[in-house]
């Protein structure tokens, strides 16, 4: 939806109150707040984070009955009940999400169906606390046309906070392990924490709603917070528009819109919402919004600002003949089969050091060891001296190694200059509140991030393609941002796992003399597993060749070319 | 008998191009082997004749029949056989099952009889003993075994082997390539994909090398074995600097 779009929406929601009394009116209106909030919230966890909850409905019950009950017995004003049901449902949530985002995909679904039915339940059975199942009467409340403007402020302020948080590293974070896990923990990080932060967030929304839902009710019982509730929370989103900034309103309305319209149906309203989910599902991939094509523009990088560089954040500089990487004697097994053993490799600060071997020979089972992906069974991995096996990739990716994958793995919810801007901010991702608020400092470091990241990809010819969805790039460019993003946390050791893979004879020429510029440069020390044996052998300064699992040369390229175990262990011997 | 003909093969994934205009030809009772380096495009090409990819460009058959851009089932029940590469075992289910699921694609009929597996087991004693274990418990060796053995429950025409000796033990790639061996001795047909090159062409009646998606090399196998080209094909040359 574009500015206008926006614009025509706040008026309509402005001038609704003022040109009619009609309470059917206002009521339907609240009600499509509150969806939006709920949706809004869950958007921030499903659009951008890629986690689904089917238990959100207990997160409002939380609010609802939070409110309620600090109103009720407590005798607490409405002004301060409400934000109390929503802190409630976000200490909840960050602790529910703290344990359940262990685990992720489906079963997170299950965790949470889970918890939205130990909620439900509870409600019905503490009856000396929540009323059982005939609820909580008598709640102080606003009427119809007095609700109506705090929901509308709530639902405006949750979209306009969402969309501040996808805008900033935080929310680049939670889309980047969205499309990548694996990726995002490689640039520092850390999957669990990003997931939780959005469950919360999540969580908290859904709690400010059910509070709201008690000022323009005051009355509440468990009926309100089924299973059912929490799967049109999601199907609002869903049809909405997953990820999208106008989804939650567009959902919100749609699904308390039609069931009003189409009333004759009444007893019909789960076939409608199966309906529409298929609907949704099939015929409107990325939503309603998505469908009308009506995505917010970026804005333009604001050129006329100054480029302040990141300094790398006190990394020790090595000199040229120091060994940066140590491995000693690195061995993993999985399910009784040895996938390396006793291996030893040693990385300089400076040049590529290529590790080169048959299939299978476990080249990339040593890459993802050395990145923390892997633990090893047995042996050291020290980085300038300190021993860093046995940590998560994300620990690992902070103390300065970056790494690419054999399938590339460009962020693809992402533009070409965000991918590379979630490489630049690593681990920093700023505070949380400034994110969403959009603050002065927020929109300072967005700056600086910015130019450093179209800095970076200026240096790798990607310029042009800055504002372009990392989606739509080539296969050898997607290479190339990968290779970039890797480049922009300023690691100390890049390990490339088979960078030439799938690119034109050009390509790999333009990778040659990329990587060899870099070398001259002082770029980072490169580990380069590849099979393309011309690239190999051109640029690397030292190869190690496994086999099995095991070291059986080392040394400058051209003697491994002729060392006679090489040419075994690719060409076999005659029976 | 007909023979499996592939010409003028090219293949893409998405916008990188994997194979060019590769031809080569399986005539009854042979074993050709195409060999060359990682990331040449061995397995593509197989995967490709089996169905499991489709051709951006080329022609496929067996004898006069086109097979190309047909679906993988239909390949499979038209006679040719892909053992792939990683094995492909279905380890949750019994040997016997994996064996009695690779019938499925035989010409004229489904299922199979307790001699059609004996017959399958000759050449696999150690499957024999362990009929009725899960597949996901045998060792590396003998999942790779179960694979061929597999292939040939098909009774197939062509039967293709993806990398048979990836991540085996030296003495367990003896082992694969001497049962190859005696397949061929029996008429089975086989084209052989591999990145052991001595092995292979000890073994092949002719040999294509394949280099960065293109046929560079080809003919009889045992010209090849002494080519010089092929140790180039597979490690480079050193640039000077």
């Amino acid at each position: 939806m574009g500015r206008a779009g926006w614009a025509a929406v706040a008026v309509a929601a402005l001038l609704l109150p003022l040109s009619t009394s009609n309470t059917y009116y206002l009521y339907l209106a609240c009600s499509v707040g509150l969806l939006t909030i709920v949706a809004a919230g869950l958007n921030v966890l499903a659009g951008f984070a890629g986690q689904i909850s089917l238990g959100h409905a207990g997160f409002y019950a939380l609010g609802a009955y939070g409110a309620g009950l600090a109103a009720t017995r407590l005798g607490w004003p409405l002004w301060a009940a409400v934000p109390a049901g929503m802190v409630l449902a976000a200490i909840v949530g960050a602790a529910v999400g703290a344990a359940a985002l262990r685990v992720s995909g489906p079963y997170l679904a299950m965790v949470t169906i889970a918890f939205g039915i130990i909620v439900e339940h509870v409600l019905v059975e503490w009856v000396s606390l929540t009323g059982g199942p005939g609820g909580i009467f008598n709640i102080p409340k606003l009427t119809v046309g007095g609700s109506y403007w705090p929901i509308a402020g709530c639902a405006a302020a949750a979209l306009w906070l969402t969309a501040n948080l996808r805008a900033s590293a935080w929310g680049r974070a939670l889309l980047a392990v969205k499309s990548s896990e694996v990726a995002a923990e490689s640039l520092g990080i850390s999957a669990y924490l990003a997931r939780t932060t959005a469950f919360t967030i999540s969580a908290a929304l859904a709690g400010l709603a059910g509070g709201l839902f008690v000022l323009l009710n005051g009355y509440i019982s468990p009926d309100s917070f089924t299973l059912q509730t929490s799967i049109l929370f999601l199907l609002a989103l869903l049809f909405g528009g997953l990820g999208s900034g106008a989804g939650p309103l567009v959902g919100g309305a749609a699904l308390t819109l039609l069931p009003e319209l189409l009333t004759g149906l009444a007893d019909y309203r789960l076939i409608l919402y199966g309906s529409l989910l298929l609907v949704s599902i099939y015929g409107l991939p990325a939503g309603v919004v998505g469908a009308v094509g009506a995505r917010g523009r970026k804005s333009a990088p604001d050129t006329g600002i100054p480029h302040p560089a990141l300094s790398p954040e006190g990394r020790g500089v090595e000199t040229a003949g120091e060994v940066l990487l140590g491995v000693e004697g690195l061995g993993v097994s999985f399910g009784g089969v040895v996938a390396l053993a006793d291996v030893t490799l040693t990385v300089p600060a400076h040049g590529i050091t290529a590790v080169i071997g048959p299939n299978g020979a476990g080249k990339t089972t040593l890459i993802n060891l050395i990145t923390g992906y892997y633990r090893p069974g047995a042996g050291e991995i020290r980085l300038a001296g300190e021993p860093i096996a046995g940590r998560a990739p994300h620990a690992v990716a902070r103390l300065g190694v970056a790494r690419t994958f054999q399938t590339a793995q460009p962020f693809d919810d992402l533009s070409v200059v965000e991918n590379v801007m979630v490489g630049v901010a690593g681990a920093r991702l700023g505070a949380l509140g400034g994110a969403l608020l959009h603050g002065p400092g927020t929109r300072r470091r967005e700056r600086a991030l910015r130019a450093r990241a179209l800095q970076l990809l200026a240096v790798l010819g990607l310029a042009a393609r800055a504002e372009e969805p990392a989606a739509s790039l080539p296969a050898g460019l997607r290479r190339w941002l990968e290779i970039a993003r890797a480049l922009a946390t300023e690691p100390r050791l890049l390990l490339l796992d088979e960078p030439a893979a799938g690119l034109s004879p050009t390509e790999i020429a333009e990778l040659d003399s990329r990587l060899t510029a870099l070398r001259s440069q002082g770029g980072p020390a490169i580990v380069l597993v590849e099979h393309h044996m011309e690239l190999v052998m051109a640029i690397s300064d030292r190869i190690s060749v496994l086999d099995y699992g095991r070291v059986i040369a080392a040394g400058a390229p051209a003697t491994v070319r002729e060392s006679p175990a090489v040419i075994e262990a690719y060409l076999g011997l005659p029976a | 008998m007909s023979a499996l003909t592939v010409s003028g093969l090219s293949v893409a994934y998405g916008a990188a191009a994997v194979l060019h205009d590769v031809s080569l030809e399986v005539r009854p009772g042979e074993i050709v082997t195409v060999i060359g380096g990682n990331g040449a495009g061995k397995t593509t090409l197989l995967k490709t004749v089996a169905g499991v990819l489709r051709p951006a460009a080329g022609r496929i058959a067996v004898g006069e029949r086109s097979i190309a851009g047909r679906p993988a089932w239909e390949v499979a029940r038209g006679g040719v056989a892909l053992v792939p590469e990683g094995r492909g075992i279905f380890g949750d289910q019994t040997v016997r099952d994996n064996l009695l699921l690779g019938a499925l694609a035989r010409p004229g009929g489904r299922g199979a009889s307790a001699p059609q597996i004996d017959r399958a087991l000759t050449h696999f004693p150690a499957l024999r003993e362990r009929l009725d274990r899960p597949a996901g418990g045998l060792s590396g060796g003998q999942q790779q075994m179960l694979a061929v053995a597999r292939g040939l429950m098909a009774e197939p025409r062509f039967l293709l082997l993806d990398e048979p000796s990836l991540g085996l033990a030296p003495l367990l790639v003896r082992e694969i390539f001497a049962v190859i061996a005696r397949l061929r001795d029996e008429g089975v047909t086989i084209l052989l994909v591999e990145q052991m090159a001595a092995q292979a062409l000890a073994l092949a009646d002719r040999a294509y090398v394949l280099e960065r998606g293109r046929v560079t090399l080809s003919g009889p196998a045992t010209a090849i074995r002494s080519n010089p080209e092929v140790v180039r094909a597979y490690l480079g040359s050193v640039r000077a600097r």
